[in-house]
């Protein structure tokens, strides 16, 4: 046995080194420089890029030096290249100077100081440079008779508009949601927060897709200790693509086997400049409105951003009704099914008599039929959410109308049954973020509950908060601020008090003590308010 | 007699490594009281009113006010010693203070002890949710089901065990105080007079059963280590004590204002106070609240017990780890809780004859170990 251990041992190390040496090599090796001539330059490219359709090659002369440009079509923008880098390469620059500027470098020095008309460009001798720039939305300028290549960003294609986003929707604050262009994402969290502490890191993720990636924080605010993990994990992701936010969240979470998440997402900018302000870590990536937030608590999926937009006492009354839609959604199916089945005279007289004579004559046990109506209510849903809007709603009418009334005149569920299942449904809605958890625990609770009763459902849940309270996020205990306890922060978790007096940042997160609010501001009329007389 | 000085250290090094692998976690003075108050309240609060009453009648209320005088100033001679060995536990400072013959077999004492107390529970617990909610429900099933709950707490470690009491004991404490608001309307105050009916004597006398109940507050020495600020652990045991003590005197005073001579004949009085509530012909019969707050308690009181007893033994056999003894120790409770008592009358009068021994472990041996330590002047390293 020990013999085989070992065996498996040597084979993976072997494995692992010999593809650490694979991946390094290809980091370090130098690449294949370019050429002295145009054409062996173009057909080298072109080889190198398949002879792919989108690709893009336009000859022509500078004064008597011939040159060219690369560029994918679809990826750049062309009325950058055709009035600021064509037109000044081919007109005015004749215009200018009249007379052939020497030498291929003197030309080319020429045309980096008076004819390229683009913000960013960078020079390089490399092939690889060039195709990974290119496949970005670069456009390549090569001259003949030199082994260089000018990269020009000329970045540019069609992308989404800024819209609402349909996930987290809100009545008041910013309608504005993030986008699937990293670029433009990055700028709507800057005009978020116009601060220098403001970091934003880039990475490169994926060996195929080469996703850009960026880790945000906030200077200052943000643990290092945490930034610092981030990297590391983020380092480890080693996929061939990476196509949602969601890949890199199922490699850098803390407990991939549990069913809660430990990993946050938005799709709205001011959520993000929120977080970060708390002292998250922000990870952007490409291709996705999805922006994943760590560390994630518990507590976050009771906070909207509504909460803190309305005044304090309606987030209050926002909150509770969260917490008493999860607190439905999870426990209802259970506590029915252990009150029907086992202990029926918790309820009061005149309601056991109601649910028995509506009972009366259902050929299914009350688990039986949580179940199945649970299981519909589920499908209604999925079915609801893929279809085309209005085929959906068609959908949720049939499918309501069918369990709602027909199931129930047939005698095959009772309408208490009904009742709590779409109680339970509905409540589901009421934090969208983890909607689809609850399922699991909302299976679970019924399971324990219909084997043992009160006992079970009890039992059942102590074993969830065991698991919840196990979990870490980053460091930081799933629960927390309710256990390990820290009564300061229970100023945003049942309630959600004032801005003034949310004196500090959540310790929670960042355990150095930081104020975010004036602690000698307390609204209200000035002292020496002059008052009218009348 | 004396060692040598390098391998004093040797010694201490591998006695503190010895703690650290065996339970890395920290936990907070705020988290032991939860701690102590689900140890002290849960099973007191079911047993102990009908227990008093039936021997000094309504003077009972007195007795507990006793109790945790007395519980509070054992909990500053316990706490004196674990402020002594902050660095380790009870079975670890017993073979230090007594040397090794002696002081294992003080561990083995504790370890039984645990072991003893938490098959009680068990039993306790089996009796009160099959006689009270689920006659047709076979023991075992409550036994198992409790089991699987509690060896996941235990093998999550102390963190887990005492966020878990943090976030629990306060809603259940909170629930308490809201049942017994409802049943005040039904506190009849002629219920407690005659005052001092028994003679002082007798409460006097009656004080050791409920004192080796209060007194299991003995376990935290095996938690000491892994306080945060075990500097402040007297002010934590003795707010410990006097909360709960708030909480019981709350309960046995709704108890005998209900039903003042009914209380005597009663198993699980506690309980039936709580089926007077009757508010608005629609909150009646609230019993799972009761149900939860004791399910949530005593879980927490079981996992207490069972992990201090597992670490216990990892630390007196030497071990690397306690996990791997959860199951064979719950195996061991189990059967103990079954086997030893044909009855829940015959576990009370058992508990009322062991109730002395109880307390010369929980007290007697550890003011000895004190003076001993004290005398020899061994301590251990001060955090």
């Amino acid at each position: 046995m020990k013999r085989f251990k070992k065996l498996v041992k040597n084979i993976t190390n072997k494995y692992t080194k010999a593809n650490n040496k694979k991946l390094n090599n290809k980091g370090d090796k130098p690449g294949r420089k370019l050429f002295n001539d145009l054409d062996r330059n173009m057909d080298t490219a072109k080889d190198k890029l398949g002879r792919s359709m989108d690709l893009v090659v336009r000859e022509f002369k500078v004064g008597h030096t011939r040159g060219a440009l690369l560029c994918i079509n679809g990826l750049v923008n062309k009325s950058i290249i055709d009035n600021h880098i064509l037109e000044t390469l081919m007109v005015h620059s004749r215009e200018v100077e009249p007379n052939p500027v020497g030498d291929g470098k003197k030309l080319l020095q020429f045309i980096k100081n008076n004819t390229i008309a683009a913000l960013q460009y960078e020079e390089t001798h490399l092939l690889d440079d060039v195709l990974t720039k290119v496949l970005l939305g670069y456009t390549a300028l090569y001259i003949d008779g030199l082994d260089s290549a000018v990269l020009i960003n000329t970045i540019g294609f069609e992308m989404r508009a800024i819209e609402e986003p349909q996930t987290e929707a809100v009545v008041r604050g910013p309608r504005e949601g993030f986008t699937e262009n990293l670029q433009l994402n990055i700028s709507m969290l800057r005009r978020k927060i116009r601060s220098p502490e403001l970091r934003l890191e880039s990475k490169t993720l994926g060996r195929f897709t080469g996703t850009p990636v960026c880790i945000a924080y906030i200077d200052g605010i943000v643990n290092e200790k945490i930034v610092e993990e981030v990297r590391e994990r983020l380092q480890q992701v080693d996929i061939d693509g990476i196509l949602e936010s969601g890949y890199i969240e199922d490699f850098i979470e803390d407990a991939p086997y549990s069913i809660f998440p430990t990993v946050g997402n938005t799709e709205k900018p001011d959520v993000l400049a929120a977080k970060l302000l708390e002292g998250r870590v922000g990870i952007l990536v490409d291709g996705t409105p999805m922006v994943l937030t760590v560390p994630y608590v518990f507590i976050e999926t009771i906070q909207s951003s509504e909460d803190y937009y309305a005044r304090w006492a309606s987030g209050i009354v926002m909150r509770m009704l969260r917490i008493l839609g999860i607190l439905i959604t999870t426990q209802l199916p259970a506590l029915y099914v252990a009150t029907i089945s086992y202990n029926p005279e918790v309820m009061p007289t005149i309601l056991v008599i109601t649910v028995a004579a509506s009972r009366e004559g259902i050929p299914l046990p009350a688990t039986a039929e949580m179940l199945i109506l649970g299981l519909i209510f589920e499908i209604l849903r999925e079915a609801g959410i893929r279809q085309p809007r209005p085929v959906g709603q068609a959908v949720s009418i049939v499918g309501a109308l069918v369990i709602g009334e027909a199931a129930m005149k047939s005698g095959l569920v009772s309408s208490p049954a009904v009742m709590v299942t779409v109680l339970t449904g509905i409540a589901s809605f009421v934090a969208p973020a983890q909607g689809n958890v609850y399922v699991h625990v909302r299976l679970f609770l019924l399971f324990v509950s219909a084997v043992t009763g009160f006992l079970g459902f009890f039992i059942g849940n102590l074993v969830l908060l065991t698991h919840l309270v196990s979990l870490r996020s980053f460091g930081v205990p799933y629960m927390s601020p309710l256990g390990p306890s820290n009564y300061k922060g229970w100023k945003d978790v049942y309630l959600r008090v004032p801005m003034w007096a949310m004196i500090d940042r959540p310790g929670v997160i960042n355990w150095k003590k930081q104020q975010r609010v004036n602690k000698n501001v307390n609204p209200g009329p000035p002292k020496n308010e002059i008052k009218k007389e009348k | 007699m004396s060692t040598p000085a390098h391998q004093k250290t040797k010694l201490k090094k591998k006695s503190e490594a010895v703690v650290k692998m065996l339970e890395a976690g920290k936990i907070s003075n705020k988290q032991l009281v939860f701690l102590i108050i689900s140890i002290l309240l849960s099973t007191t609060s079911i047993f102990l009113p009908s227990a008093i009453y039936q021997e000094v009648k309504q003077d009972a209320w007195m007795v507990i006010i006793l109790v945790v005088l007395v519980t509070a100033a054992a909990a500053f001679v316990l706490a004196l010693l674990g402020n002594r060995f902050q660095d380790s536990t009870i079975i670890q400072y017993s073979t230090k203070i007594l040397g090794i013959p002696l002081g294992k077999v003080v561990g083995l004492l504790y370890i039984i002890y645990f072991i003893y107390i938490n098959a009680i529970i068990f039993r306790e617990f089996m009796d009160m949710i099959t006689t009270s909610y689920m006659p047709e429900t076979p023991s075992l099933v409550v036994c198992i089901s409790l089991f699987i709950a509690v060896a996941y707490l235990v093998r999550s470690g102390i963190e887990v065990l005492s966020r878990v009491s943090e976030i629990t004991i306060p809603v259940i404490l909170l629930l308490l105080v809201v049942v017994i608001m409802m049943v005040l309307p039904e506190v009849k105050i002629s219920n407690f007079k005659p005052v001092m009916e028994t003679g002082l004597l007798e409460i006097t006398k009656s004080i050791y059963v409920p004192l080796a109940f209060f007194l299991e507050i003995v376990t935290m020495l095996m938690l000491v280590p892994y306080v945060n600020k075990p500097a402040q652990v007297k002010r934590t045991f003795i707010l410990g004590v006097v909360i709960s003590g708030l909480f019981l005197l709350l309960i046995m005073f709704a108890v005998i204002g209900v039903f003042g001579n009914l209380v005597g004949s009663m198993n699980f009085s506690t309980l039936r106070v709580i089926k007077y509530i009757k508010l608005f012909n629609l909150i009646e019969r609230v019993e799972p609240v009761i149900m939860l707050m004791w399910v949530y308690g005593i879980s927490i009181k079981i996992a207490v017990f069972f992990y201090c007893s597992v670490l216990a033994l990892a630390q007196w056999l030497n071990l690397r780890e306690y996990k791997a003894l959860v199951l064979p120790t719950g195996v061991i409770i189990i059967t103990l809780s079954f086997i030893m008592w044909d009855s829940s009358m015959q576990l009370k009068t058992h508990v009322k004859t062991i109730a002395p021994f109880f307390i010369v472990v929980e007290i007697a041996i550890p003011a000895f170990l004190l003076g001993v330590s004290a005398l020899r002047g061994i301590k251990g390293v001060r955090k």
